[in-house]
Order: structure tokens, then C-alpha cells, then sequence
């Protein structure tokens, strides 16, 4: 799961760079807690079993970052550097150039098809790529590829699509796959993504319930944790959107006071919902301090950032800045012209 | 190749920056420090005012204060105008500086001190940059005050970034064993990380420090080798990370400042061997292959640096790195541009074709080397003879003319040849029309702001080619609106200028009438006092007001300008209306010494001069660089003092280490640089030095060779000395009048070694002039009269002797140096007096004789060579007694005395003053010193023949008093009575003077 939800820190990492040499002659398993180097045995939907001479061991899925392999292509290597970092286009680029017929190891292969199918899954969430087609690609590794460890993440993936183009009972069949998982942390998850689904929907009263659920659910695993975050946040919005904007503010302000500040997802989530509850309170300043953060912290996290240089540039407009208010815009314009918040202006 | 040219001062903010965001894990620090980068400093400012009362992370609560101040600080560094900048700077470190030092965090605390250090980096960087701009040969002084403040803030930036590490280092202590992965652990690598910065940037300092040094001089290069070594240590300690790759791109910057290439390129290697994937080192990579090409270039490795560094520039991701992308791409098309020129016809288009490309885009991105890249560019096009594209937008009609600009100011560099000037003026007309051109394009999209900067830059060149009239209609159209507009400020100060050219011309043209323009420069000068309040901008149109006010001679208006300013930058405004009063009280002066009635006028415009000078010199705290007005007060109030009798104080001020005339000139300051200033500092030092107790006569002396060297030989030299002479004889004068004889005495003396400088450099004097010094060592012989000096005296009297017959000789040989015949008579006349007053009465009766012979019935001659037998019987020759009464020199052919004596004198005088008055006096005159040669033969006599001369000379006085009993007049009757007391007394009788006649 976490390849899928968990954000990684890659602003520079100044004192953690690891010299390549180093990991050359291996494969090897970004976790959560550190990295593992190997042999990629066997792999599952929920997890790797990497293999250190003669010990074999498994790492579940869910503390799993990434796993990059000792032959792979480097086109493929910078292609999921760009990928985490929200460069999906120019990850799509890198993969285009990749040779996919000369790749001997089908775990090579697999990382590749789920790459494509990843960044354009994403584009077209952003509005950049034909939904249907991003759609049909991750189906197609959904299908072929339920040995792998991405597989949770396809289908997340799929329910975000389908979600998005209104598809919202299709959407909620494939979160609750998602929460056939064997980790409490899944199932935890399920509910945040049913919840944000009937948010789609205006159903708050029942998104709220989702969440509460997911938080209940949750226990002291700091996977769990991150999800009853995402489930508090979902929550605030809800609240916010009913009209509970205090509560909303109070219960955002709870989660960026415990969220990890490698969480860029998240934290970049929070901000927006702040912003939103600011808005919505007729808070102007406090919406742009708060939309601002996304702006200038996580513009690695393109969704969110689309939706920041919306608010943006209507708060700098009225906060007396027009100058700002038309950088935002033709931000906005410019990296995410095709994004719903940019047909929104 | 200007690769260590400039500072590449966006590397270590970067350097700094980055690692500090980085750090810092907390979203709402982060946050802020985003906000500082973008320049969004009010919000930034505004978000912490908030911070501290609303809900924010601990992290972020913990370190307001500290945050303020480095925004602060930042926000000071970003005013765009200097003097603005720099007094919010100084505030800002001033505010910094006390949060260091009360803060107890010591992680805090060096934080701060290297945020600070990197602050006085920058502002150390300002002043090189403008040092940079000074080449003028004038400028020199200047330049060199720059650099030295420049290196001294580089020292302070070292010492503040060595006090960062040892706070870091005791920081540090409390996480010596934390465990891995800990959140301890984390704090611990993030302070290890900062503190590495500081250490890097700290030796960093001193290679910029050697910049300030000339270039391959023994330090430059000592202190390049020094930094080279810590920095190398520094790169082997962190080579795992970001900050390690910099100590060694800074160490290969030292290497390649001493020209140590092989070594430099060493270095950049291996930062170009770093993992390209790796994000935090793709700049560091970029930043490597450029100065890894520089030194290729040197090293004459060309291809391999166009092509390593083209392979990376290929590389790079669309629009990452911009400044370091921009440098690498200037270059490699240096390199690019240098294998084309080694290429034929077909290559080296294709060559030159790429490196056009490459010049431009590098040329586009503000940094280290965009100007290079603008003019390479410039003298490429200018080779290829490269057709002009059509400017078919704003933005690349607004470039066009700022790359014309550009090209401008290098041939201005170039100097001053016709080419240079034709050139120039070519892309003058380039720039004009691109801007022309640009106005035309402005659509909807265009900002304001870009179309203002286009007009200023318009009215830019219409003042460059001396079109004052549209410079300063555009100019002034943007001044009057928006104050905040990039380009207002400095529209306004072209408007100003503009105006107050067109002024001038108006003025010193046939008519004169300049009113019209003076109300306009007015207007606009008012305006931009009250829109620019508190800025040098408004300092400098109050300046205007006044000089408007004081050019109309009307002091009133111009103390109400200067009343009108704020109290805080009045100063230099005053300093200026004083020198001014004192300017028109020296008017005053003048013209009074021919006209009586302004004397009290006078007086008292100069006692109100005075005081507004040593009040307004005094209020004014003397700055970095003196101004022209201060330099000026200097000097008026030096005058000032001496003429108030207080040399010492003079003295003093003149020698002053910060603001006085001699050191400024010593120095040669911006503020003395204008003609005549070192000359009138010099001649006002003289006076000081010679009349301050005890007279300081090496220093007049040494002052005198410095005025000979600032005026040059030649007569305006000797008007010089003439001129203080007068001065000093007018001081000595005005001594003796208040009754300071001893200071009058003194000053004399002084005055003497004054006097024999002149009386040498007479050479070149014209015939007054000389007159002048002759008169003047007669005149401090007669004032050691009775002073038993005796040896001096007689000095004086030949070395005015020497400079009467100097004049006599030379007439003899240039009959057009006198400027009459009579010029030459009065010439011999005083040659004879200063030979009486010496005691050489041979030598005196024969240059009168030589007189009578030519004009016997000169009655001035006759009367000085009777006074010369006189004192020649006075002094021990008895015989020539009779001879002053009796006449001297027989002429052969005649028989006749041609020195009449007294008595012969005395008759003629009687006979014309029966028809001129003015005779009369003589005729008395001519009695007493008959008299008193009897006298003077009685006292020298003994017996008889004592009492025979004494008896003759009563006779003599009462046979005169008989028919004159007034004498002629009370000065004479007088006269008369001391000399019948004088005999008296000798005779032993009651000295009771004409008294005794009466019955």
C-alpha cells in the first residue's frame, strides 16, 4: 500500500544520498524504513520476497516505496523518480524510449507496463489524457498483473478514474478490493476512498460516516494512522461543506499538527481543505496563507496544486494583489491547461 | 574570460537557502522561507504577526523572532535603491544581531549569525559589483574605498560564519549519542548539515575576499590558496552531499583564480562525476561543466568544451537551473563560437549559427553572465553582419533595445575614439528605435510597469544625445504618476537632471531669462520632495530647490527650503545654505573695501556666515564618503577660524583624518576632485601654519612645495603667493591695531620664510608684484626696530635691496617690464631707502646721487639723502652732519651740491609753499632735522664745540618758532619740544621744553 498512498520525500535529501555504485550489483527495496538490497524472488499483490544470499525474505506491500531492479533500463529508474515527483509527462517521455522488447525480466517488463499505465492514469485525472484509454491500460495490468505489488495500487488507481468520470458504484466495487487487502492499514483505506466517493456525490452525511468508520478502525500501525489522518481530513471537508466550518478548520488544523511532514499528499490535501474551509468562512487571508502552502511547498503534488492556483487567483485578486492573482492563472494555464480547475476559471 | 569576474553571489544564496529549507522538516517553516524566496516578504511578515497568536506548528512558534528578522533582512536586501538598501540592511543586521545575541537557542543563534554573514557577504558583493562600474582614472580613490569596505565585509562575514560553526558545534553536543533513525538522530544530521554550510561558506569568504585585492598579487593569490585548502577538507568531509560538491566547485573557483587550471579542472571533473539522477546534484553538475568549460578555454581544450558541455546542456530538463543552464550555455557558446572562428566557410556558419543560439539564451536569464552573453552576442551579430529580425512583439522589442544599451556601455569602456563615438551613437539609434518600436506593440497583456521602464529607458537615450527637452517631458510624464512604479524613481531623478540641463541653457544663453524653466524644474523638484519624502531622491530635489534658491541670490527662499525638510536629512541641506552665506558674505566683503558704507553689512553677514557654517559642519556626522558641500565647509570654516585668530583650530580642522581639506586632498576624494580646491586648501593651510604659536614652519614649507605642485611654476603661482601676502600683511596689520604686538611680532616671522619662497619664485613676477616684496621685507625690517634684533633687520633691508635692483637690472634689459619710467625711478628711489635703512649710507647716497643727477629737483631724493647723511652722522661720522644741513656731492662741472641738504631744502620748500601748501610742512621739516643735526653734533662733541652746536641749535628753533610760533602744525610744535627738552636735558638745564621761550 504504500507505493500507492504513502508520499516520498524526495525534496534533495541532503544528508541521504546514497552513492549508486553502491546498490549496482543488486535489486533493490526502498521501505519505509530503510532500503533492502537483493534478488526480487517472488512477488505478490501483497508484497516482495527479496532474496540476500541464502535468506529469503518478504517485505509486505504495505511498507513498500519502491523496488528498483539491478538491470533495469535507467530511462525506467528516472522515468519513476519523475513519476513520484508528479513529472508524469516527462516520465512518459523517458519510457517512450525505452526498448520494452529487449527487457528479458517480466518483473522489468510488469514495471514498465504499470509506469505507462500509472502516469497516464494520472494525466487523465488531471484532465491531460483521454480517460477511457488511461482507464484501459490500467485494467489491462489490473488483469495481467495480479502477482505484482502494484496491483492494489492499479486498482486504486482504476476506483480514482472511474470516480472521476462519475462512475462512483463502479469506483466503490474496486475500493472494496482494496480492502480485501490482508492489512488492517487497507482497509482503513477503503473507507477514506468510499467516503471521498460519495463526497463526489454530495452524499456528506454518509461520506462522514465513512470516515468516522475509518477512523475508528484505525490502530497503532503508522499506516493505519496516515489513513485516519486522510479520514479526518475527508471528514473536515465534509463538515466544512455542511456548514460545520469551525469544526472543519479545527479538525484540519488536528491533522497538520499530526501529520508527517514527508506526507506531501497529504499535507497538500490539508492545506486545500483548510483553504476551502476559509473560503468558505469568508476568510480570505486565511485561505491564501493557506492555499499558498501548496503553491509554494507541494507543487509536486499536481492534482492539489491545480486546485491551490484555482483559489488563488480569485484570493490575490482580492487581497489586493492582481499581479499575483494573474501569475497564478497563467500558472494554472500553463502546467495544467487541460485540468478541470483550469476549465473552471 | 571572465570567470572569477564577478562574484557568483546566486551560489550561495542558493547554497544557503536550499540547505536551509531543506532542514527544516516543518511545513510552516518551510512555508516562510518559500514566502522569502518568491520576495513575498509583507505576507511573510504578516503571516508570523499572525503566527503568534494562531495555530501553527511548535517548530514555527519557537522561532518567530528569528524568522522576522531574516525576513526583515531579506526584504532590506531586495530594495532595488541603494541608499534605502543599505540603511534597511544596517537595520535589519542591527535587529539580527541583537535577536543572536539574547536568544539562548544555540542552534538559533548560529543560524542567525550565518543568515547574517551571508547578508554582509551580499552587501560586500554590492560594493565589488560597484567597484566594478568606477574605471575612470578620476574614480580611482573611490574604487579603492569600495574594495576596502568590500574586504572588510568579508572578514565579518568569516568571523560571523566561524562564531555559526562553534554555536553548531555546541549544539551538536546534546545528539552525540542519539539513536539511528531517531527523530534525535534527524536533528542531528540536519544541524550537522547547516553547520557544514557555514564552514564552506566561511571559507568561501576568503577567496571573495581576494577578489577585492588585485588580481595575482602576493595576497590575491595567498588567500585563494588558504581558502582552496579548508575548502578541500571540507569537500573530503561531506563528499557524500550537496554542500561537499560546492566546497569543491569553490576550491576548483580558487584554483582557477590563480590560474592553477589543471588543478581547477581537477575539481569540476569530479563534480561532473556525481549521480546525475540524483536531484540535489544536477545544479551543482550544471555549474560544474561551466567552469569546467572556462577552464578548457584556457587550457586550450575548445572541442572538449563545447562538446561535454552541449552533451549536458542536452541533458537538463526544460527550464531547470535556469541561472546556472544560462551560464554553462554562455560558455559553450564562447567555446562554440571560438571553434567556428578556426573553421572554413560552411562549418564555421553552422558553428557560429549555434553559438548566436546559444549567446541568446544565455543572454535571456539575469545572472553572472548575461551581460557577457548580450555583448558576445552583439560582436557576433556585428561579425556576421547578421540581418535584423523584424521586432514583431513588445517583449522582443524591449530586449532588442536593452541588448543595444548594453552594447553601449561596453564601447564606452572601450574609450573615447571617434570609432568608439560612432559606434556608440549607432546603437543609440538601435535602441531608440527598438523602444519606439516597443511602445508601438504594447497590447492588452503588456504590464505597466514594462511600458514605463520602456519610456524611461526612451527618455534615457534622448538625455545621452543631449535632447533635454524629450527626456525630460517623458521622464517627468512617468515621475508623476505611480510613486511605485520600478521605473518612478529613477524617471524622477532623469527629470530632474533633464530640467535642470535645460535650465542651464537657458540661462547662458544671450537673454538670460531662465524663469520659465526654474519654475518647472521647481515644480517638478517640489513634487518629487514631497512624493519621495525621507529618499535620497527627495534629498536630492531639495538640493535642487535650494541650488534654485541660491542661484537667484535669494537666501531667504533658500532657508525656507531647507526649513522644509525633514528635520532628519536637513543636514546636508543646511551645510550647503552656509556655504552659500559665506559665499555671499565674501561678495559683500569685497565690494566693500571700495564702498564704506556696506562694511557693517559686511561684518555682519560674515559673523552669520561663520556660525552657520560650524553649526552646520558640526551637525553633520561625517559618513562613509564626504560630500562636496562638506569638503567645502571644511575649507570656508578653516578660513573662517584663521581670520577669527584661531589658527590652532585651523590647523586641526584641516588636518582632520575624516573631513579635513589636507587629507581629502592627500587622498585625492571624490569630494575634492574640481578645480582649485587642493590650491585654496593649500594656500588656506599656509596662512594656518604660520600663524598658529609656535608658527609650524616645516609644515609651511612642505605646504608650499604641495601648492607649487597643485598650481604649477608661472605667474598664477606668484598670484597666489601675492594674494596671501596681502592676506597675511592685512592679519599682521590688524594684530598690531588690537594691540597683540607680540603675535603680530611673531606672525611676522613666520611670515618671513613665507616671503623668501615668494621672493624666489619672483622670477616669473610681474614689476607690481615684485614691488610688493620689496616693500613688504622693508616693512618687517621696520617693524624690528628697536627689538635689539639687529642682525635680522639688516637682513630684510638687503633682501629688499636684492629685489629693487633685480627690478632696476631687468629694466635696464626689457624696457617694456615697468610699466612707466617713473615705475623705475621709485624702483632706485627704494633700492637708496633700503640701503639707508641698513646702515650702507655710501651705497644709498650713491643710488640717490645717481637719481639727483638725472631729476636734481626730485624733492623726495633730496630729502632722503639728507636723512641719509643724517643717520650716517648719527652713527659715529659726525662730519656727514653737516653735510645733511649743508649738502654733499660737488659737481665737478658746476660746483655745486647735488645733494642740497636740509637748508638748502628748506628754502625752496618755503619759496613753493608761498604758492602750494602742501610745501609747508617740508619747509618745518627741513628746520627740525637742521636742528637736530646740531644736536646730534653737540651730543657727539665735547667742551666748547658742544656747547657751540647745542646753542646753534636753540638758535636755530627759536629763530623759526619766532615767525611760525605754531610750527606748521601741533604734530611738528611737538616735534619741536621734545628736541628743545632733548637739549635742555644736555645742557643741564630743566628740560622744559618751547616752554622756555615763552617768556
Amino acid at each position: 500500500m504504500k507505493t500507492t498512498i504513502a508520499p516520498i520525500l524526495v525534496a534533495f535529501a541532503l544528508a541521504a544520498v546514497t552513492p549508486r555504485s553502491a546498490l549496482a550489483q543488486n535489486d533493490s527495496v526502498r521501505t519505509t524504513k530503510g532500503t533492502e538490497a537483493g534478488e526480487v524472488e517472488k512477488m505478490s499483490a501483497v508484497g516482495v520476497t527479496l532474496k540476500r544470499g541464502s535468506v529469503s525474505k518478504n517485505i509486505p506491500v504495505s511498507e513498500i516505496e519502491s523496488v528498483r531492479f539491478a538491470d533495469e533500463p535507467s530511462e525506467l529508474t528516472q522515468a519513476r523518480v519523475n513519476a513520484r515527483n508528479g513529472g508524469y509527462r516527462t516520465a512518459l517521455n523517458k519510457l517512450s524510449g525505452v526498448n520494452a522488447a529487449g527487457i528479458v525480466n517480466p518483473y522489468i517488463k510488469q514495471e514498465l507496463a504499470f509506469y505507462k499505465a500509472y502516469c497516464q492514469a494520472r494525466l487523465a485525472l488531471l484532465g491531460e489524457e483521454d480517460l477511457t484509454a488511461a482507464g484501459r491500460d490500467l485494467n489491462t495490468f489490473r488483469q495481467n498483473g495480479k502477482q505484482n505489488f502494484h496491483y492494489l495500487q492499479a486498482v486504486e488507481l482504476l476506483g480514482d478514474l472511474l470516480a472521476s468520470s462519475g462512475r462512483y458504484s463502479q469506483a466503490e466495487k474496486m475500493y472494496a478490493e482494496v480492502a480485501k487487502a490482508p492489512f488492517p492499514a487497507y482497509k482503513v483505506r477503503a473507507n477514506v476512498l468510499v467516503g471521498r466517493s460519495l463526497q463526489g456525490q454530495d452524499k456528506h452525511a454518509e461520506a462522514i460516516q465513512r470516515f468516522e468508520a475509518a477512523i475508528r478502525l484505525g490502530g497503532e500501525d503508522a499506516e493505519e494512522k496516515s489513513q485516519q489522518l486522510e479520514a479526518q481530513l475527508g471528514k473536515a471537508v465534509s463538515l466544512a461543506a455542511t456548514g460545520k466550518i469551525g469544526q472543519g478548520v479545527k479538525l484540519v488544523q488536528q491533522v497538520l499538527a499530526a501529520a508527517d511532514p514527508a506526507q506531501d499528499r497529504l499535507l497538500a490535501r490539508a492545506y486545500n481543505a483548510l483553504g476551502a474551509c476559509y473560503v468558505q468562512g469568508g476568510k480570505s487571508k486565511d485561505a491564501l496563507f493557506a492555499f499558498l502552502h501548496v503553491d509554494l511547498l507541494f507543487a509536486n503534488v499536481p492534482e492539489s496544486h491545480a486546485e491551490a492556483l484555482y483559489h488563488l487567483v480569485a484570493l490575490w485578486q482580492e487581497t489586493g494583489k492582481p499581479q499575483e492573482s494573474k501569475q497564478a492563472r497563467e500558472k494554472l494555464e500553463t502546467r495544467y491547461a487541460s485540468s478541470a480547475w483550469a476549465k473552471k476559471l | 574570460m571572465p570567470v572569477c569576474r564577478r562574484t557568483l553571489f546566486f551560489l550561495l544564496i542558493a547554497c544557503w537557502s536550499v540547505s536551509a529549507a531543506a532542514q527544516s522538516t516543518d511545513p510552516d517553516v518551510r512555508f516562510v522561507e518559500a514566502m522569502r524566496q518568491q520576495g513575498y516578504y509583507d505576507l511573510a511578515l504578516e503571516y508570523l504577526d499572525r503566527a503568534a497568536t494562531g495555530v501553527v506548528s511548535e517548530e514555527l512558534r519557537n522561532r518567530i523572532a528569528y524568522e522576522q528578522s531574516a525576513t526583515r533582512l531579506a526584504q532590506a536586501n531586495s530594495f532595488t535603491d541603494a541608499t534605502q538598501r543599505d540603511q534597511a540592511v544596517a537595520a535589519a543586521q542591527r535587529d539580527f544581531e541583537a535577536f543572536v545575541r539574547k536568544t539562548k537557542n544555540k542552534a538559533l543563534a548560529a543560524e542567525g549569525s550565518g543568515r547574517l554573514a551571508a547578508a554582509l557577504s551580499q552587501q560586500a558583493a554590492r560594493l565589488m559589483a560597484k567597484a566594478e562600474r568606477l574605471t575612470a582614472a578620476n574614480q580611482k580613490a573611490e574604487r579603492s574605498q569600495l574594495l576596502k569596505a568590500a574586504s572588510a565585509g568579508y572578514d565579518n562575514a568569516r568571523r560571523l560564519y566561524k562564531e555559526a560553526d562553534k554555536a553548531y558545534e555546541v549544539a551538536l553536543e546534546k545528539y552525540k549519542s542519539a539513536k539511528p533513525r531517531s527523530p534525535q538522530a534527524q536533528r542531528r544530521q540536519v544541524l550537522r548539515t547547516r553547520r557544514a554550510v557555514v564552514q564552506v561558506m566561511g571559507a568561501r569568504s576568503l577567496y571573495d575576499k581576494a577578489k577585492t585585492l588585485p588580481k595575482g598579487s602576493k595576497r590575491f593569490k595567498e588567500l585563494n590558496t588558504k581558502a582552496a585548502e579548508e575548502l578541500v577538507t571540507y569537500a573530503d568531509e561531506y563528499h557524500r552531499e550537496p554542500i561537499g560538491a560546492y566546497a569543491g566547485l569553490y576550491e576548483g573557483q580558487c584554483y582557477q583564480a590563480n590560474g592553477q587550471h589543471k588543478l581547477a579542472m581537477g575539481c569540476f571533473e569530479e563534480i561532473i562525476s556525481q549521480d546525475p539522477d540524483e536531484p540535489a546534484f544536477r545544479e551543482i553538475i550544471t555549474l560544474g561543466y561551466t567552469y569546467l568549460a572556462a577552464s578548457r578555454i584556457v587550457e586550450q581544450k575548445v572541442e572538449q568544451a563545447a562538446d561535454d558541455g552541449a552533451a549536458w546542456l542536452r541533458e537538463l530538463r526544460a527550464g531547470e537551473s535556469p541561472a546556472a543552464s544560462a551560464a554553462l550555455k554562455f560558455q559553450v557558446g564562447i567555446a562554440t563560437m571560438m571553434l567556428a572562428d578556426a573553421q572554413e566557410d560552411g562549418d564555421a556558419r553552422r558553428l557560429y549559427s549555434r553559438a548566436q543560439q546559444l549567446l541568446r539564451e544565455a543572454g535571456r536569464v539575469p545572472g553572472e553572465f548575461q551581460a557577457d552573453a548580450r555583448v558576445k552576442l552583439a560582436e557576433l551579430n556585428a561579425k556576421l553582419g547578421a540581418e535584423e529580425q523584424p521586432l514583431t512583439n513588445f517583449a522582443d522589442a524591449f530586449q532588442a533595445g536593452k541588448d543595444a544599451i548594453t552594447a553601449m556601455a561596453v564601447t564606452n569602456l572601450a574609450g573615447g575614439k571617434k570609432e568608439s563615438e560612432a559606434s556608440k551613437q549607432a546603437k543609440r539609434d538601435e535602441a531608440r528605435a527598438a523602444f519606439h518600436a516597443a511602445l508601438a506593440l504594447v497590447d492588452d497583456e503588456t504590464e505597466l510597469k514594462r511600458i514605463n521602464e520602456a519610456r524611461y529607458w526612451l527618455g534615457y537615450l534622448y538625455w545621452e544625445s543631449g535632447d533635454f527637452l524629450r527626456a525630460a517631458a517623458i521622464s517627468e510624464f512617468i515621475a508623476s504618476g505611480d510613486p511605485k512604479d520600478p521605473s518612478a524613481e529613477r524617471s524622477a531623478r532623469l527629470a530632474l537632471a533633464s530640467l535642470e540641463r535645460l535650465y542651464n541653457e537657458a540661462a547662458t544663453v544671450d537673454s538670460g531669462d531662465a524663469s520659465s524653466e526654474a519654475a518647472r524644474l521647481q515644480r517638478v523638484a517640489a513634487k518629487v520632495a514631497e512624493q519621495w519624502a525621507g529618499d535620497s531622491l527627495a534629498d536630492a530635489a531639495f538640493s535642487m530647490m535650494l541650488k534654485l534658491a541660491l542661484r537667484s541670490g535669494d537666501l531667504a527662499a533658500a532657508r525656507d527650503v531647507v526649513s522644509r525638510a525633514p528635520e532628519g536629512r536637513r543636514a546636508s541641506l543646511e551645510l550647503k545654505f552656509a556655504n552659500a552665506s559665506w559665499e555671499q558674505a565674501t561678495r559683500l566683503a569685497i565690494a566693500a573695501q571700495s564702498d564704506p558704507t556696506m562694511r557693517t553689512k559686511a561684518q555682519q553677514a560674515k559673523a552669520n556666515a561663520r556660525k552657520l557654517l560650524r553649526q552646520s559642519f558640526d551637525k553633520k556626522k561625517p559618513g562613509i564618503k564626504t560630500t562636496t558641500a562638506e569638503a567645502t565647509a571644511a575649507l570656508y570654516l578653516s578660513k573662517a577660524l584663521i581670520d577669527d585668530g584661531k589658527a590652532a583650530q585651523a590647523v586641526k580642522l584641516l588636518e582632520d583624518k575624516r573631513r579635513g581639506p589636507l587629507t581629502l586632498v592627500a587622498k585625492k576624494d571624490a569630494s575634492v576632485d574640481r578645480p582649485g580646491y587642493a590650491a585654496e586648501a593649500y594656500k588656506i593651510a599656509l596662512r594656518a601654519y604660520v600663524s598658529v604659536t609656535p608658527p609650524r614652519t616645516d609644515a609651511a614649507l612642505k605646504t608650499m612645495d604641495r601648492l607649487e605642485e597643485a598650481v604649477g611654476p608661472g605667474g598664477a603661482l606668484t598670484r597666489v603667493y601675492f594674494g596671501l601676502g596681502i592676506q597675511l600683511q592685512q592679519q599682521i596689520a590688524s594684530l598690531n591695531a588690537t594691540g597683540k604686538a607680540g603675535e603680530a611680532k611673531r606672525l611676522s616671522k613666520a611670515f618671513a620664510v613665507f616671503l623668501d619662497r615668494l621672493s624666489k619664485q619672483s622670477g616669473d613676477a610681474d614689476w607690481v608684484t615684485r614691488q610688493w616684496i620689496g616693500q613688504t621685507y622693508m616693512t618687517l625690517g621696520d617693524g624690528l626696530k628697536d627689538t635689539g634684533d639687529p642682525g635680522a633687520r639688516r637682513k630684510y633691508y638687503e633682501q629688499a635691496a636684492e629685489v629693487f635692483q633685480s627690478m632696476i637690472d631687468r629694466a635696464a634689459s626689457d624696457a617694456a617690464f615697468p610699466p612707466s619710467p617713473n615705475s623705475v625711478l621709485a624702483a632706485r628711489m627704494q633700492l637708496g631707502q633700503s640701503h639707508r635703512k641698513n646702515g650702507d649710507f655710501a651705497a644709498a647716497i650713491d643710488t640717490f646721487s645717481s637719481l639727483l643727477i638725472e631729476r636734481p629737483t626730485m624733492l623726495d631724493v633730496q630729502k632722503a639723502a639728507a636723512y641719509t647723511y643724517q643717520e650716517w652722522g648719527a652713527d659715529g661720522e659726525p662730519d656727514q652732519l653737516q653735510t645733511a644741513i649743508r649738502g654733499g656731492r660737488v659737481l665737478p662741472e658746476t660746483g655745486k651740491n647735488l645733494v642740497w641738504g636740509w637748508s638748502k631744502l628748506a628754502g625752496i620748500a618755503g619759496r613753493a609753499a608761498r604758492s602750494k601748501p602742501e610745501y609747508k610742512d617740508l619747509f618745518f621739516e627741513c628746520w627740525l632735522n637742521v636742528a637736530t643735526c646740531r644736536t646730534l653734533a653737540g651730543e657727539q662733541a665735547s667742551g666748547a664745540e658742544r656747547d657751540k652746536q647745542l646753542a646753534s641749535a636753540l638758535r636755530t628753533i627759536k629763530s623759526v618758532l619766532r615767525q611760525y610760533p605754531e610750527l606748521g602744525s601741533p604734530q611738528r610744535w611737538r616735534q619741536f619740544d621734545t628736541l628743545v627738552k632733548r637739549i635742555q636735558r644736555l645742557e643741564g638745564d630743566e628740560a622744559e621744553g618751547l616752554a622756555a621761550f615763552e617768556s
